[in-house]
Protein backbone atom coordinates (compact mmCIF):
# COMPACT_ATOMS: atom_id res chain seq x y z
CA UNK A 1 0.00 0.00 0.00
CA UNK A 2 2.72 2.75 0.84
CA UNK A 3 4.74 1.60 -1.85
CA UNK A 4 1.96 1.73 -4.55
CA UNK A 5 1.42 5.62 -2.82
CA UNK A 6 4.79 6.10 -3.45
CA UNK A 7 4.84 4.95 -6.71
CA UNK A 8 1.52 7.41 -7.59
CA UNK A 9 3.83 10.37 -5.82
CA UNK A 10 6.57 10.03 -8.12
CA UNK A 11 4.30 9.93 -11.20
CA UNK A 12 2.20 12.87 -10.63
CA UNK A 13 6.15 14.73 -9.57
CA UNK A 14 6.56 13.19 -13.18
CA UNK A 15 3.28 14.81 -14.54
CA UNK A 16 3.42 18.02 -13.69
CA UNK A 17 6.93 18.44 -14.42
CA UNK A 18 6.23 17.57 -17.80
CA UNK A 19 4.05 19.84 -17.98
CA UNK A 20 6.38 22.67 -16.85
CA UNK A 21 8.38 22.04 -19.45
CA UNK A 22 5.88 22.48 -21.97
CA UNK A 23 5.42 26.03 -20.78
CA UNK A 24 8.99 26.62 -19.76
CA UNK A 25 10.16 27.16 -23.41
CA UNK A 26 7.81 29.85 -23.73
CA UNK A 27 9.16 31.60 -20.83
CA UNK A 28 12.56 31.27 -21.88
CA UNK A 29 12.12 32.69 -25.00
CA UNK A 30 10.33 35.62 -23.79
CA UNK A 31 13.56 36.45 -21.27
CA UNK A 32 15.76 35.97 -23.98
CA UNK A 33 14.31 38.73 -26.13
CA UNK A 34 13.87 40.84 -22.49
CA UNK A 35 17.38 39.63 -22.33
CA UNK A 36 18.42 41.14 -25.69
CA UNK A 37 16.67 44.16 -25.41
CA UNK A 38 18.32 45.11 -21.67
CA UNK A 39 21.99 43.54 -23.26
CA UNK A 40 22.22 45.75 -26.17
CA UNK A 41 20.25 48.97 -25.60
CA UNK A 42 20.47 49.17 -21.55
CA UNK A 43 16.33 49.22 -21.66
CA UNK A 44 14.58 47.29 -18.73
CA UNK A 45 11.57 47.27 -20.92
CA UNK A 46 8.57 46.60 -18.96
CA UNK A 47 6.69 46.62 -22.03
CA UNK A 48 7.45 43.68 -23.05
CA UNK A 49 4.79 41.26 -22.45
CA UNK A 50 2.34 43.72 -24.01
CA UNK A 51 4.36 42.82 -27.32
CA UNK A 52 2.77 39.37 -26.49
CA UNK A 53 -0.66 40.73 -25.84
CA UNK A 54 -0.21 42.74 -29.16
CA UNK A 55 0.53 39.45 -31.31
CA UNK A 56 -2.07 37.64 -29.88
CA UNK A 57 -4.60 39.95 -30.45
CA UNK A 58 -3.07 40.06 -34.01
CA UNK A 59 -4.31 36.31 -34.27
CA UNK A 60 -7.71 36.78 -32.90
CA UNK A 61 -8.13 39.67 -35.66
CA UNK A 62 -6.46 37.55 -38.22
CA UNK A 63 -9.41 34.73 -36.95
CA UNK A 64 -12.27 37.20 -36.96
CA UNK A 65 -10.94 38.31 -40.54
CA UNK A 66 -12.10 34.42 -41.36
CA UNK A 67 -8.21 33.31 -41.58
CA UNK A 68 -7.85 30.05 -39.68
CA UNK A 69 -4.67 28.83 -39.92
CA UNK A 70 -2.69 29.70 -36.88
CA UNK A 71 0.45 29.28 -38.71
CA UNK A 72 -0.76 32.84 -40.76
CA UNK A 73 -2.14 34.02 -37.92
CA UNK A 74 1.82 33.76 -36.36
CA UNK A 75 3.55 35.71 -39.42
CA UNK A 76 0.86 38.09 -39.40
CA UNK A 77 1.55 38.47 -35.81
CA UNK A 78 5.37 38.68 -36.13
CA UNK A 79 4.78 40.95 -38.94
CA UNK A 80 2.65 43.68 -36.89
CA UNK A 81 4.57 43.43 -33.85
CA UNK A 82 8.00 44.23 -35.59
CA UNK A 83 6.66 47.14 -37.56
CA UNK A 84 5.01 48.19 -33.64
CA UNK A 85 8.48 47.44 -32.13
CA UNK A 86 10.57 49.61 -34.90
CA UNK A 87 7.76 53.00 -34.50
CA UNK A 88 8.52 52.60 -30.58
CA UNK A 89 12.52 52.29 -30.87
CA UNK A 90 12.57 55.18 -33.34
CA UNK A 91 10.35 57.52 -32.33
CA UNK A 92 9.59 56.76 -28.38
CA UNK A 93 13.49 55.72 -27.46
CA UNK A 94 15.78 57.09 -30.03
CA UNK A 95 14.82 60.94 -28.56
CA UNK A 96 15.85 59.69 -25.23
CA UNK A 97 19.62 58.79 -26.67
CA UNK A 98 22.40 60.68 -25.53
CA UNK A 99 25.92 59.56 -26.45
CA UNK A 100 24.94 56.63 -28.14
CA UNK A 101 23.63 55.61 -24.99
CA UNK A 102 19.63 55.59 -24.01
CA UNK A 103 18.90 56.82 -20.93
CA UNK A 104 18.46 53.85 -18.95
CA UNK A 105 15.80 55.58 -15.82
CA UNK A 106 13.79 57.11 -18.49
CA UNK A 107 13.53 54.16 -20.87
CA UNK A 108 11.68 51.98 -18.10
CA UNK A 109 9.51 55.11 -17.09
CA UNK A 110 8.91 55.58 -20.72
CA UNK A 111 8.30 51.50 -21.24
CA UNK A 112 6.22 51.29 -18.12
CA UNK A 113 3.95 53.71 -19.14
CA UNK A 114 3.33 52.48 -23.11
CA UNK A 115 2.61 48.94 -21.77
CA UNK A 116 -0.39 50.57 -19.40
CA UNK A 117 -1.33 52.69 -22.34
CA UNK A 118 -1.13 49.48 -24.88
CA UNK A 119 -2.72 46.94 -22.55
CA UNK A 120 -5.81 50.24 -22.53
CA UNK A 121 -5.71 50.35 -25.71
CA UNK A 122 -6.36 46.61 -26.47
CA UNK A 123 -9.28 47.08 -23.23
CA UNK A 124 -10.69 50.15 -25.27
CA UNK A 125 -11.08 48.46 -28.82
CA UNK A 126 -11.49 44.74 -27.87
CA UNK A 127 -12.59 44.96 -24.76
CA UNK A 128 -12.28 43.07 -21.49
CA UNK A 129 -14.06 39.53 -22.80
CA UNK A 130 -11.26 36.13 -23.02
CA UNK A 131 -10.74 35.27 -26.59
CA UNK A 132 -9.42 32.46 -28.63
CA UNK A 133 -8.21 31.68 -32.40
CA UNK A 134 -10.36 29.71 -33.79
CA UNK A 135 -8.25 26.94 -34.91
CA UNK A 136 -5.50 24.46 -33.53
CA UNK A 137 -2.10 24.39 -34.17
CA UNK A 138 -2.99 20.20 -33.34
CA UNK A 139 -5.55 18.19 -32.93
CA UNK A 140 -5.23 15.36 -30.51
CA UNK A 141 -2.86 14.45 -27.25
CA UNK A 142 0.03 12.26 -26.77
CA UNK A 143 -0.95 9.72 -23.90
CA UNK A 144 1.91 7.91 -21.91
CA UNK A 145 -0.23 6.28 -19.00
CA UNK A 146 -1.61 8.81 -16.75
CA UNK A 147 0.34 11.87 -18.50
CA UNK A 148 -1.89 13.28 -21.20
CA UNK A 149 -0.16 15.88 -23.68
CA UNK A 150 -1.92 18.28 -26.16
CA UNK A 151 -0.04 17.88 -29.36
CA UNK A 152 -0.71 21.91 -29.39
CA UNK A 153 1.66 22.39 -26.47
CA UNK A 154 4.08 20.36 -27.70
CA UNK A 155 4.42 22.18 -30.61
CA UNK A 156 4.71 25.56 -28.57
CA UNK A 157 7.15 24.27 -27.12
CA UNK A 158 9.21 23.11 -30.20
CA UNK A 159 8.46 26.53 -31.65
CA UNK A 160 9.96 28.63 -28.66
CA UNK A 161 13.02 26.33 -28.84
CA UNK A 162 13.16 26.68 -32.69
CA UNK A 163 12.57 30.40 -32.42
CA UNK A 164 15.55 30.71 -29.40
CA UNK A 165 17.54 29.05 -31.87
CA UNK A 166 17.45 30.64 -34.01
CA UNK A 167 17.94 34.06 -32.51
CA UNK A 168 21.29 32.77 -31.15
CA UNK A 169 22.31 31.07 -34.06
CA UNK A 170 21.72 35.00 -35.95
CA UNK A 171 23.70 36.81 -32.64
CA UNK A 172 26.84 33.97 -33.29
CA UNK A 173 27.26 33.72 -36.57
CA UNK A 174 25.85 36.40 -38.91
CA UNK A 175 27.92 40.12 -39.17
CA UNK A 176 24.88 41.74 -37.85
CA UNK A 177 24.59 39.45 -35.15
CA UNK A 178 27.84 40.16 -34.08
CA UNK A 179 27.40 43.71 -34.60
CA UNK A 180 24.56 43.62 -32.21
CA UNK A 181 26.80 41.82 -29.70
CA UNK A 182 29.50 44.48 -30.60
CA UNK A 183 26.90 47.61 -29.10
CA UNK A 184 26.06 45.91 -26.19
CA UNK A 185 29.60 45.21 -25.08
CA UNK A 186 30.79 48.21 -26.38
CA UNK A 187 28.99 51.01 -28.25
CA UNK A 188 31.56 53.41 -28.43
CA UNK A 189 33.96 50.75 -30.11
CA UNK A 190 31.42 50.06 -31.96
CA UNK A 191 30.67 53.31 -33.44
CA UNK A 192 34.29 53.49 -34.24
CA UNK A 193 34.20 50.18 -36.27
CA UNK A 194 31.51 52.56 -38.61
CA UNK A 195 28.92 50.57 -37.03
CA UNK A 196 25.39 52.49 -36.65
CA UNK A 197 24.17 52.27 -32.62
CA UNK A 198 21.40 53.97 -34.02
CA UNK A 199 20.65 51.37 -36.65
CA UNK A 200 21.69 48.33 -34.49
CA UNK A 201 19.25 49.70 -31.74
CA UNK A 202 16.28 49.89 -34.25
CA UNK A 203 17.12 46.62 -35.15
CA UNK A 204 17.34 44.86 -31.79
CA UNK A 205 14.24 46.63 -30.25
CA UNK A 206 12.64 45.09 -33.23
CA UNK A 207 13.87 41.60 -33.20
CA UNK A 208 12.68 41.06 -29.63
CA UNK A 209 9.30 42.60 -29.90
CA UNK A 210 8.76 40.58 -32.97
CA UNK A 211 9.82 36.97 -30.50
CA UNK A 212 7.30 38.37 -28.04
CA UNK A 213 4.81 39.16 -30.81
CA UNK A 214 5.22 35.12 -32.48
CA UNK A 215 4.85 34.08 -28.43
CA UNK A 216 1.49 35.89 -28.05
CA UNK A 217 0.29 34.01 -31.39
CA UNK A 218 1.75 31.13 -30.51
CA UNK A 219 -0.01 30.24 -27.08
CA UNK A 220 -3.51 31.69 -28.19
CA UNK A 221 -4.89 28.90 -29.74
CA UNK A 222 -3.89 27.15 -26.77
CA UNK A 223 -4.64 29.89 -23.80
CA UNK A 224 -7.70 32.78 -23.75
CA UNK A 225 -6.12 36.46 -24.33
CA UNK A 226 -7.50 39.38 -22.80
CA UNK A 227 -6.07 42.63 -22.32
CA UNK A 228 -3.99 42.25 -19.17
CA UNK A 229 -2.43 39.29 -20.26
CA UNK A 230 0.90 40.88 -20.95
CA UNK A 231 1.28 41.74 -17.11
CA UNK A 232 2.14 37.76 -16.19
CA UNK A 233 4.45 36.99 -19.11
CA UNK A 234 6.05 40.34 -18.60
CA UNK A 235 6.66 39.27 -14.50
CA UNK A 236 7.71 35.99 -16.20
CA UNK A 237 10.40 37.32 -18.39
CA UNK A 238 11.92 39.60 -15.96
CA UNK A 239 11.91 36.29 -13.48
CA UNK A 240 13.58 34.47 -16.33
CA UNK A 241 16.65 36.94 -16.54
CA UNK A 242 17.13 37.72 -13.05
CA UNK A 243 17.02 33.86 -12.53
CA UNK A 244 18.96 33.15 -15.49
CA UNK A 245 21.72 35.70 -15.12
CA UNK A 246 21.18 39.13 -16.80
CA UNK A 247 22.92 39.02 -20.19
CA UNK A 248 23.08 35.17 -20.45
CA UNK A 249 21.55 33.57 -22.96
CA UNK A 250 21.62 30.05 -21.96
CA UNK A 251 20.68 31.60 -18.06
CA UNK A 252 17.42 32.49 -19.89
CA UNK A 253 16.66 29.09 -21.51
CA UNK A 254 17.69 27.44 -18.14
CA UNK A 255 15.70 29.56 -16.14
CA UNK A 256 12.30 29.60 -17.83
CA UNK A 257 12.27 25.61 -18.03
CA UNK A 258 13.69 25.74 -14.18
CA UNK A 259 10.54 28.19 -13.51
CA UNK A 260 7.91 25.94 -15.77
CA UNK A 261 8.43 23.11 -13.96
CA UNK A 262 8.52 24.95 -10.24
CA UNK A 263 5.40 26.45 -11.11
CA UNK A 264 3.71 23.40 -12.51
CA UNK A 265 5.22 21.02 -9.27
CA UNK A 266 3.48 24.42 -7.19
CA UNK A 267 0.05 22.89 -7.96
CA UNK A 268 1.00 20.13 -5.86
CA UNK A 269 1.06 21.89 -2.77
CA UNK A 270 -0.06 25.67 -3.58
CA UNK A 271 -4.05 26.33 -3.48
CA UNK A 272 -4.96 26.88 -7.22
CA UNK A 273 -4.55 30.86 -8.42
CA UNK A 274 -0.96 31.11 -6.21
CA UNK A 275 1.06 30.17 -8.99
CA UNK A 276 1.52 32.97 -10.33
CA UNK A 277 3.88 33.67 -7.48
CA UNK A 278 6.26 31.11 -7.95
CA UNK A 279 8.79 33.19 -10.29
CA UNK A 280 8.77 36.44 -8.12
CA UNK A 281 9.23 34.22 -4.74
CA UNK A 282 12.14 32.36 -7.52
CA UNK A 283 13.41 35.56 -8.51
CA UNK A 284 13.86 36.69 -4.75
CA UNK A 285 15.39 33.50 -3.41
CA UNK A 286 18.17 33.97 -6.34
CA UNK A 287 18.49 37.67 -5.83
CA UNK A 288 19.33 36.76 -2.48
CA UNK A 289 21.59 33.57 -2.81
CA UNK A 290 23.53 34.91 -6.07
CA UNK A 291 22.34 38.14 -7.08
CA UNK A 292 24.33 37.55 -10.54
CA UNK A 293 21.82 34.80 -11.45
CA UNK A 294 22.29 31.18 -11.88
CA UNK A 295 24.55 31.82 -15.00
CA UNK A 296 25.26 35.26 -14.74
CA UNK A 297 28.56 36.66 -14.40
CA UNK A 298 29.33 38.79 -11.47
CA UNK A 299 28.72 42.74 -12.32
CA UNK A 300 32.20 44.33 -12.03
CA UNK A 301 34.19 42.20 -14.68
CA UNK A 302 31.78 42.85 -17.42
CA UNK B 1 45.97 66.88 -52.60
CA UNK B 2 49.19 68.95 -51.86
CA UNK B 3 51.54 66.91 -48.91
CA UNK B 4 51.74 69.51 -46.67
CA UNK B 5 47.48 70.30 -46.56
CA UNK B 6 45.47 69.85 -43.49
CA UNK B 7 43.48 66.57 -43.52
CA UNK B 8 42.13 68.02 -40.18
CA UNK B 9 40.97 71.45 -39.07
CA UNK B 10 39.30 72.06 -35.62
CA UNK B 11 38.25 75.67 -35.97
CA UNK B 12 37.24 78.00 -32.97
CA UNK B 13 35.60 74.50 -31.45
CA UNK B 14 33.91 74.78 -27.86
CA UNK B 15 32.25 71.99 -26.00
CA UNK B 16 31.19 70.70 -23.18
CA UNK B 17 28.45 68.30 -20.94
CA UNK B 18 25.25 69.70 -19.72
CA UNK B 19 25.74 73.68 -20.50
CA UNK B 20 29.48 73.70 -18.61
CA UNK B 21 32.43 74.14 -21.26
CA UNK B 22 35.27 71.63 -21.02
CA UNK B 23 36.96 73.05 -24.50
CA UNK B 24 36.97 77.09 -25.36
CA UNK B 25 37.36 78.41 -29.21
CA UNK B 26 39.75 75.55 -29.35
CA UNK B 27 41.74 75.58 -32.69
CA UNK B 28 44.24 72.84 -33.90
CA UNK B 29 45.01 71.11 -37.49
CA UNK B 30 46.97 67.90 -38.41
CA UNK B 31 48.87 68.36 -41.10
CA UNK B 32 48.65 65.14 -43.80
CA UNK B 33 51.04 62.38 -43.08
CA UNK B 34 52.39 63.70 -39.88
CA UNK B 35 51.89 62.52 -36.68
CA UNK B 36 50.09 65.28 -34.20
CA UNK B 37 50.00 65.07 -30.74
CA UNK B 38 48.03 66.80 -28.04
CA UNK B 39 49.17 67.10 -24.30
CA UNK B 40 48.03 69.08 -21.08
CA UNK B 41 47.35 68.21 -17.77
CA UNK B 42 44.30 66.41 -16.21
CA UNK B 43 41.08 68.10 -17.18
CA UNK B 44 42.43 69.95 -20.01
CA UNK B 45 40.09 68.68 -22.00
CA UNK B 46 42.53 66.34 -24.16
CA UNK B 47 39.75 63.69 -24.18
CA UNK B 48 36.74 65.63 -25.16
CA UNK B 49 38.29 67.16 -27.47
CA UNK B 50 38.79 63.63 -29.50
CA UNK B 51 35.33 62.67 -28.95
CA UNK B 52 34.28 65.93 -30.04
CA UNK B 53 36.23 65.68 -33.51
CA UNK B 54 35.29 61.63 -33.87
CA UNK B 55 31.30 62.57 -33.14
CA UNK B 56 30.60 61.29 -29.91
CA UNK B 57 30.09 64.85 -28.81
CA UNK B 58 28.69 67.38 -31.04
CA UNK B 59 30.42 70.76 -30.14
CA UNK B 60 27.98 73.76 -29.37
CA UNK B 61 29.78 76.00 -31.35
CA UNK B 62 33.19 76.00 -34.10
CA UNK B 63 33.26 73.45 -36.81
CA UNK B 64 35.26 69.85 -37.89
CA UNK B 65 36.69 69.35 -40.95
CA UNK B 66 37.83 66.90 -42.61
CA UNK B 67 39.93 67.22 -46.17
CA UNK B 68 38.48 70.69 -45.65
CA UNK B 69 34.55 69.30 -45.26
CA UNK B 70 32.65 70.07 -42.39
CA UNK B 71 31.57 66.79 -40.93
CA UNK B 72 30.56 68.68 -37.15
CA UNK B 73 26.83 67.33 -37.73
CA UNK B 74 27.84 63.63 -38.69
CA UNK B 75 27.58 60.46 -36.37
CA UNK B 76 30.79 58.68 -35.76
CA UNK B 77 30.13 55.53 -38.42
CA UNK B 78 30.14 57.96 -41.08
CA UNK B 79 33.25 60.14 -39.90
CA UNK B 80 34.89 56.69 -39.55
CA UNK B 81 33.02 55.96 -43.51
CA UNK B 82 34.98 59.20 -44.14
CA UNK B 83 38.85 58.16 -43.04
CA UNK B 84 38.84 58.55 -39.42
CA UNK B 85 39.93 56.15 -36.90
CA UNK B 86 39.44 55.95 -33.20
CA UNK B 87 40.78 54.15 -30.95
CA UNK B 88 39.77 55.22 -26.79
CA UNK B 89 41.79 54.87 -23.70
CA UNK B 90 40.69 51.23 -22.45
CA UNK B 91 38.60 48.85 -23.80
CA UNK B 92 38.31 49.34 -27.23
CA UNK B 93 37.51 46.21 -28.64
CA UNK B 94 35.01 43.14 -27.85
CA UNK B 95 36.22 41.10 -25.20
CA UNK B 96 33.37 38.36 -25.64
CA UNK B 97 34.27 37.86 -29.25
CA UNK B 98 37.16 36.26 -31.47
CA UNK B 99 40.25 38.24 -32.16
CA UNK B 100 39.33 37.45 -35.83
CA UNK B 101 35.57 38.90 -34.65
CA UNK B 102 37.00 42.13 -33.94
CA UNK B 103 39.22 42.60 -37.02
CA UNK B 104 35.96 41.37 -39.01
CA UNK B 105 33.82 44.41 -37.00
CA UNK B 106 36.99 46.97 -37.71
CA UNK B 107 36.07 46.64 -41.21
CA UNK B 108 32.21 46.56 -41.04
CA UNK B 109 31.79 49.39 -43.68
CA UNK B 110 34.21 47.73 -45.80
CA UNK B 111 31.97 45.39 -48.36
CA UNK B 112 34.82 44.18 -50.87
CA UNK B 113 35.63 40.86 -49.20
CA UNK B 114 39.06 40.62 -50.82
CA UNK B 115 40.09 44.08 -49.51
CA UNK B 116 39.43 42.42 -46.05
CA UNK B 117 41.60 39.40 -46.74
CA UNK B 118 44.65 41.63 -48.29
CA UNK B 119 43.97 43.97 -44.71
CA UNK B 120 43.99 41.16 -42.23
CA UNK B 121 46.77 39.59 -44.03
CA UNK B 122 48.53 42.92 -42.99
CA UNK B 123 47.64 42.65 -40.04
CA UNK B 124 48.21 39.59 -39.09
CA UNK B 125 51.77 40.43 -40.80
CA UNK B 126 52.40 43.46 -38.44
CA UNK B 127 51.37 41.44 -35.44
CA UNK B 128 51.72 37.69 -35.81
CA UNK B 129 50.34 37.22 -32.26
CA UNK B 130 47.02 38.54 -33.19
CA UNK B 131 47.41 34.96 -35.96
CA UNK B 132 48.13 32.62 -33.47
CA UNK B 133 45.22 34.07 -31.14
CA UNK B 134 43.07 34.24 -34.41
CA UNK B 135 40.25 32.11 -32.31
CA UNK B 136 40.71 33.08 -29.33
CA UNK B 137 38.26 35.82 -27.91
CA UNK B 138 39.53 39.34 -27.45
CA UNK B 139 38.89 39.21 -23.22
CA UNK B 140 41.63 36.98 -23.12
CA UNK B 141 44.56 38.48 -24.60
CA UNK B 142 47.35 40.53 -22.82
CA UNK B 143 47.18 44.64 -22.09
CA UNK B 144 49.39 44.91 -24.79
CA UNK B 145 48.11 42.18 -27.23
CA UNK B 146 44.77 44.20 -27.06
CA UNK B 147 46.13 47.47 -27.60
CA UNK B 148 47.76 45.47 -30.76
CA UNK B 149 44.24 44.14 -31.87
CA UNK B 150 43.00 47.56 -31.51
CA UNK B 151 45.70 49.18 -33.68
CA UNK B 152 44.77 46.02 -36.20
CA UNK B 153 41.07 47.05 -35.92
CA UNK B 154 41.46 50.23 -36.85
CA UNK B 155 43.73 49.18 -39.99
CA UNK B 156 40.98 47.08 -41.19
CA UNK B 157 39.39 50.71 -42.63
CA UNK B 158 43.00 51.48 -44.23
CA UNK B 159 42.00 55.44 -42.58
CA UNK B 160 43.57 58.22 -43.32
CA UNK B 161 43.41 59.59 -39.79
CA UNK B 162 43.55 57.40 -37.23
CA UNK B 163 42.78 59.41 -33.56
CA UNK B 164 44.41 57.72 -30.47
CA UNK B 165 43.41 58.22 -26.83
CA UNK B 166 46.76 57.82 -24.62
CA UNK B 167 48.30 54.64 -26.46
CA UNK B 168 50.31 53.99 -23.42
CA UNK B 169 47.91 53.60 -20.70
CA UNK B 170 48.70 50.57 -18.62
CA UNK B 171 51.61 49.49 -20.90
CA UNK B 172 54.98 48.33 -19.76
CA UNK B 173 57.64 51.25 -20.85
CA UNK B 174 58.94 48.32 -23.29
CA UNK B 175 55.19 47.58 -24.77
CA UNK B 176 54.73 51.44 -25.07
CA UNK B 177 57.77 51.35 -27.59
CA UNK B 178 56.78 48.32 -29.74
CA UNK B 179 53.06 50.57 -30.14
CA UNK B 180 54.58 53.68 -30.71
CA UNK B 181 57.19 52.01 -33.13
CA UNK B 182 54.28 50.31 -35.17
CA UNK B 183 52.49 54.34 -34.96
CA UNK B 184 55.59 55.79 -36.37
CA UNK B 185 55.81 52.87 -38.98
CA UNK B 186 51.80 53.38 -39.78
CA UNK B 187 52.20 57.16 -40.00
CA UNK B 188 56.02 56.46 -42.78
CA UNK B 189 53.31 54.81 -45.05
CA UNK B 190 51.54 57.74 -45.03
CA UNK B 191 48.56 57.48 -42.09
CA UNK B 192 48.06 60.49 -40.02
CA UNK B 193 47.45 60.94 -36.09
CA UNK B 194 46.06 62.94 -34.25
CA UNK B 195 47.25 61.35 -30.43
CA UNK B 196 46.57 62.54 -26.76
CA UNK B 197 48.75 61.27 -24.15
CA UNK B 198 50.04 61.95 -20.54
CA UNK B 199 53.94 60.02 -21.14
CA UNK B 200 54.65 63.41 -22.86
CA UNK B 201 57.99 62.31 -22.67
CA UNK B 202 57.35 59.50 -24.81
CA UNK B 203 54.78 61.45 -27.65
CA UNK B 204 57.23 64.56 -27.56
CA UNK B 205 60.32 62.26 -28.73
CA UNK B 206 57.79 60.62 -31.81
CA UNK B 207 55.68 63.20 -32.38
CA UNK B 208 55.71 66.00 -35.32
CA UNK B 209 53.94 68.93 -33.92
CA UNK B 210 52.85 69.52 -30.30
CA UNK B 211 49.62 71.20 -29.12
CA UNK B 212 49.31 72.24 -25.57
CA UNK B 213 46.06 72.77 -23.85
CA UNK B 214 45.58 73.94 -20.71
CA UNK B 215 42.02 74.56 -19.09
CA UNK B 216 39.83 73.87 -22.16
CA UNK B 217 41.93 76.15 -24.55
CA UNK B 218 44.94 76.66 -26.62
CA UNK B 219 48.29 77.25 -24.71
CA UNK B 220 50.83 76.11 -26.99
CA UNK B 221 51.26 74.95 -30.54
CA UNK B 222 54.67 74.33 -32.11
CA UNK B 223 57.19 71.40 -32.64
CA UNK B 224 58.68 69.31 -29.64
CA UNK B 225 62.13 70.51 -29.91
CA UNK B 226 60.62 74.67 -29.12
CA UNK B 227 58.48 73.27 -26.44
CA UNK B 228 61.41 71.18 -24.78
CA UNK B 229 63.72 74.40 -25.60
CA UNK B 230 61.17 76.96 -23.95
CA UNK B 231 61.74 76.75 -20.09
CA UNK B 232 58.38 77.88 -18.53
CA UNK B 233 56.72 75.47 -21.10
CA UNK B 234 59.00 72.71 -20.67
CA UNK B 235 58.97 73.08 -16.63
CA UNK B 236 55.07 73.36 -16.71
CA UNK B 237 54.27 69.79 -18.66
CA UNK B 238 57.62 68.27 -18.16
CA UNK B 239 58.79 69.15 -14.80
CA UNK B 240 56.30 67.53 -12.74
CA UNK B 241 57.97 63.93 -14.45
CA UNK B 242 61.11 65.31 -13.41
Amino acid sequence: MHGASGVRMLLDLVYFAALGVMTGGLYGLLGLGLNLIFGVMRVINVSHGEMLTLGAYTAIVMGLGGVTSPWAAIVAAVMVVTLIGFLIARYLLQPLTVESRIDEQRGMVLSLGLSLVLANLVLAVFGPEYQRVPGKLAEGSIVLGDLIIEKQRLIILIASLVLAAALMAFLRFTLTGKAIRAVGENPEAAQASGISVRKIHLLTFSIGSALAGAAGALITPATYAFPAMGLNYTLYAFSVVIIGGLGSVWGAIFAGFLLGIVESLSVIWLPSGYNTIVGPVLMLFTLIIRPQGLLGVKPGRA
Amino acid sequence: MAPDSAILDVQGVTAGYGGSAVLQDLGLSVRSGTMTGVIGPNGAGKSTLLKVIVGYLRPSQGEILLDGVAVTGLPPEQRIAKGIAYIAQTRSHFPSQTVQENLRLGAYLVKDARLRAERQNAVFERFPILHERRRQLAGQLSGGEARMLEVGRMMMTAPRLAILDEPSVGLSPKLVDVVYGHVRSLCDQGMSFLIVEQNVRKLLSVADFIYALEGGRNRYDGTPHDLSEDGRLAELYLGARG
